[in-house]
């Protein structure tokens, strides 16, 4: 099955705002696992379309705004 | 609770209007309910800024809930404040519901409902928009949940009807304990990085529950607090005889 893109919206953390709370690691572990000390290694590439929900999601539950969610072309 | 000024305006055998109207039980009901949800989203608040979580229980559980709580809570008082303005048993026009301590009713009391109102806007939108604000302002703004919750508190215990009703008491308690003990840990928590401001809180939190808690006897719970509590009585006086001239029967004006 054909993993549809919708305009290549990818996922980046910034780590110096990045405090570790994990928020996003418990709601996307599809694209988002968490480093020994619980920042997060995200995903290489973009996001597939029917995971954009839940990563809308973790950038706006994210406490310290530190998940980005940018549509590069 | 029966009005002092409807007892004293009306004659014996005369018909008295007190709080009988439905949209005045809903005031009254959407009050306490907004009161517990308001508590239940503090609490939440309170729990994420703690980074509890179990197993069972991840952090996006208490963000989601915090969120759709703060929504909930936000509806009874939207139905709370419409509900206080249509109703005619007493006079609060909308911009009361807004601007603190302008009104005839009350003022103090209800003006600290309309300072609970605003910040309740205001901490909502700015949440609504937190992905498009820098985390400090939004931060600074949420900063006023400290201040929302408790006058909040204050507004129900000031105004509320039902305030000397033993379940009313106890809810009140109820929702009061957990706060105070959630936000004295979060402050706890605070103290290893800034001890001089935990302490600060510490102190301020035990000082408003005694304050609070002498106050509440001598006011609410002590007889004639409808007379003591604010309404500008002259214009109760003249409301209710306008209200008596017009349809003779009734009388108005708590």
């Amino acid at each position: 099955v054909a993993v549809a893109m919708t305009g290549r919206h990818e996922l980046r953390v910034n780590p110096i705002k990045c405090d570790a709370h994990g928020v996003c690691i418990e709601l996307l572990p599809e694209l988002i696992r968490s480093d020994p000390w619980g920042y997060p290694i995200i995903a290489p590439g973009p996001v597939p379309s029917q995971l954009l929900p839940l990563a809308k999601r973790a950038v706006a539950d994210c406490p310290t705004l530190a998940l980005l969610l940018t549509s590069g072309r | 609770v029966i009005s002092t000024a409807a007892i004293l305006t009306a004659r014996p055998g005369a018909i008295v209007v007190t709080s009988s109207t439905p949209l005045w039980y809903t005031t009254r009901a959407t009050g306490l309910v907004a009161l517990v949800l308001l508590t239940l989203s503090m609490a939440l608040g309170l729990a994420s800024s703690l980074r509890f979580q179990s197993q069972e229980w991840p952090r996006f559980v208490t963000l989601g809930l915090h969120r759709n709580v703060s929504l909930l809570a936000l509806a009874f008082t939207v139905i709370h404040v419409l509900t206080t303005v249509l109703d005619n048993f007493v006079a609060i026009p909308l911009q009361d519901a807004f601007v603190p301590f302008i009104g005839t009713y009350r003022p103090l009391w209800v003006g600290f409902g309309a300072i609970g109102f605003d910040l309740m806007l205001a901490l909502i939108i700015t949440s609504l928009l937190r992905v498009r604000m820098t985390l400090r302002a939004w931060r600074l703004v949420h900063w006023g949940s400290y201040l929302c919750w408790p006058v909040a508190v204050l507004h129900g215990l000031g105004t509320g009807t039902d305030t000397p009703v033993r379940w009313v008491l106890l809810l009140t308690a109820a929702c009061v304990l957990p706060i105070v003990a959630l936000t004295v840990w979060r402050l706890a928590q605070a103290w290893p990085s800034r001890p001089v401001a935990a302490a600060a809180g510490i102190v301020m939190i035990l000082a408003t529950l005694i304050a609070g808690t002498a106050w509440l006897r001598s006011g609410p719970l002590a007889p004639h607090w409808s007379v003591r509590s604010g309404t500008k009585t002259a214009q109760a006086h003249k409301s209710a005889q306008a209200g008596q001239a017009a349809n003779g029967t009734s009388s108005t004006g708590q």
